[in-house]
């Protein structure tokens, strides 16, 4: 699995393990492809993550990687400074999301979300609800007096369930990383989904918000 | 994403959007749902002791695609028997309303729920 360690492409000095820069010359080096988002901010793997921690972390990382502390460096500088930032976004962008954290994992475990199939079965009782849900959002009457009220309370009621599916991905996550239970990681996948159509409906939810400013 | 004039007509003219009720035990209802869009579908047969399908209503929360889709399945059904129904292919509705690849899923949402609202009117008999 581990390649032989390269020493520093600059200094040519050890490098024994991969590391953003060389410890000798102190030169940045290509981003270590088989780095995960959680090595990359140099945290535990897991779904609960401290997300004030993320965030600073990533000004740091952020500030250590910028192009701009590379301008007047080789061009193999600026590209490697290039590469580790850009996936520094990327795994900040992942990481600060519920859902996108849960699809990072689910999809590093090997569990495929087949994006390409619609029907990946979902509880029809749980689609009915949703169902219920946007349609009594479409029903609302956007010129009475109470919809703004009517909508705070729908979208109170639907991030309650956010919270809870998010509840019940920590603690299967919980038991996949403590436990190596893929049975876990399966059955995540299902709240995943469940997530996603109440993220959905949010969306619906504040563009309708907007059409009463 | 420029939309074909069948999916724009199904869209802004939807036809048979509504309700039934589903307890009644002539009428069979089909949910179906993409999790990775967050759309949801619902359809709606109603069934005649000689087997026929005399009404169909639909209700999609979804893309122009997916509410085409379902519009026009609804207008396909309606008169026909349970078999010939079940006999309608995804392909023919992306064919009917020049679906490009990325929207062929919302033609298998309609399929699959068409035949979930059959399904669940024979689990009533």
């Amino acid at each position: 699995m581990n390649p032989a360690p390269q020493p520093c492409w600059s200094c040519r000095g050890p490098i024994p393990k991969p590391v953003p820069f060389c410890p000798t010359c102190q030169t940045i080096q290509p981003l270590d492809p088989n780095l995960d988002f959680f090595g990359l901010f140099m945290i535990k793997p897991g779904y609960q993550i401290d997300r004030g921690q993320v965030e600073s972390l990533y000004r740091q990382l952020q500030q250590q990687f910028h192009p701009d502390r590379f301008a007047t460096k080789s061009p193999k500088e600026r590209r490697y400074s290039l590469e580790h930032v850009t996936r520094l976004n990327e795994a900040y962008r992942t990481l600060k999301d519920p859902l996108t954290l849960a699809l990072y994992i689910l999809q590093q475990g090997g569990v495929t979300m087949d994006e390409g199939h619609p029907t990946t079965p979902t509880d029809p009782a749980f689609l009915m609800e949703a169902m219920e849900l946007r349609e009594g959002l479409e029903e609302l009457d956007l010129n009475t007096d109470g919809a703004s009220d009517a909508l705070d309370a729908m979208r109170k009621e639907v991030q309650g369930r956010c919270k809870r599916e998010i509840d019940g991905l920590s603690a299967l996550f919980d038991d996949y990383f403590s436990n190596n239970n893929q049975a876990a990681l399966e059955s995540a996948a299902a709240g995943v989904n469940r997530l996603r159509y109440h993220n959905r409906f949010l969306e619906e939810l504040d563009q309708r918000e907007e059409s009463l400013f | 994403m420029a939309y074909n004039d069948k999916v724009l007509d199904h869209y802004e003219n939807p036809r048979n959007v509504g309700s039934m009720d589903k307890a009644d035990s002539h009428v069979g209802t089909g949910m179906v749902g993409a999790p990775a869009c967050g759309d949801v579908m619902k359809l709606q047969i109603r069934v005649e002791d000689d087997g026929t399908i005399s009404d169909a209503k639909f209700k999609t929360f979804g893309c122009g695609s997916a509410i085409a889709s379902s519009s026009l399945v609804t207008e396909w059904i309606k008169g026909k028997s349970l078999d010939e129904a079940l006999s309608i292919k995804n392909s023919d509705i992306a064919e009917e309303l020049a679906l490009p690849p990325v929207k062929i899923h919302c033609s298998v949402l309609a399929e699959d729920a068409i035949k979930q609202a059959i399904s669940d009117y024979q689990k009533k008999q």
